[in-house]
């Protein structure tokens, strides 16, 4: 249904932005999702272990992950973009990067620097709280950078997506996920 | 309380793991204990835990909880439980 819902004026002024962590898994792992208010609280697993764990090194301030709208006609699309930045490039984070780019299509849970929480890959219909796939999941396109000797060496994950809708707000924290 | 057992839908009654967690505890919504492996990280070696299965509390919760599959089936349904014969 729509609606324009006000949206008051914000107090303060501690807004941070960036993200600084994400757990991935490969879509068919998931089974089922709890949504509440438009909020995803739970999931229930095919299989258990199956949620990668990213911590970035962002110590540059370069990790993000963005959503722009575009209109065709009357249909509003979202597109997804992040990138996820791991200094230094070795053996194992470059047999990691191809085995995550072989995921076809992935869900990603990513971790705000204010504290926010999103989903990514899971469209929610805030008018009945059901739940689908994004159209295009989202992928992991890596890149495997020397950079020059004025920088670092290192690995990023770019990846992009395209729902139906923002990705929504989840309420699980560490211990949850990791518990699946 | 009312004679209701809850159990998996049977869309997904043939699965072997339906990990999810309910009050801040994994279980087994399959019905059977499962084996989470957890590979050995720089610091610790491989260990393993069991997840428990799920009790029909949990299953309660999970079906309150409303938890549904892409496709809008709940995962756990709600039936009158069958009355014992002689009762």
């Amino acid at each position: 249904m729509s609606d324009i819902v006000a949206i008051p004026k914000s107090s303060g002024c501690d807004f941070v932005g960036g993200v600084f962590k994400a757990y991935a898994t490969e879509s068919e792992n998931i089974t089922a999702v709890a949504v509440t208010s438009g909020e995803i609280t739970g999931f229930t697993m095919a299989s258990l272990g199956q949620w990668g764990k990213l911590e970035f090194d962002d110590q540059n301030n370069v990790a993000f992950f963005n959503e722009n709208s575009e209109r065709n006609g009357n249909v509003v699309r979202v597109n997804g973009t992040g990138l996820m930045s791991f200094v230094g490039l070795t053996s194992a984070k470059i047999v990691a990067a191809n085995k995550a780019k072989a995921c076809c299509g992935l869900v990603i849970i990513w971790f705000h620097y204010d504290g926010t929480v999103r989903v990514e890959g899971i469209d929610v219909d805030p008018t009945d709280n059901t739940w689908k796939f994004a159209n295009q999941l989202p992928r992991i396109i890596p890149n495997a950078l020397s950079g020059t000797g004025a920088e670092e060496s290192r690995l990023e994950y770019n990846v992009t997506h395209q729902g139906s809708q923002l990705s929504s707000i989840c309420t699980l924290d560490d211990a949850a996920i990791e518990a699946l | 309380m009312a004679n209701v057992i809850y159990k998996v839908h049977p869309r997904h009654a043939g699965k072997e793991v339906l990990a999810t967690v309910v009050r801040g505890r994994t279980v087994n919504l399959a019905g059977k204990p499962a084996t989470r492996v957890h590979t050995a990280t720089l610091t610790t070696a491989e260990w393993s835990e069991t997840i428990p299965a799920a009790t029909q509390d949990d299953l309660k919760a999970v079906f309150e909880r409303g938890d549904r599959d892409a496709e809008k089936f709940p995962i756990v349904i709600a039936e009158p439980a069958k009355e014992e014969k002689g009762k």
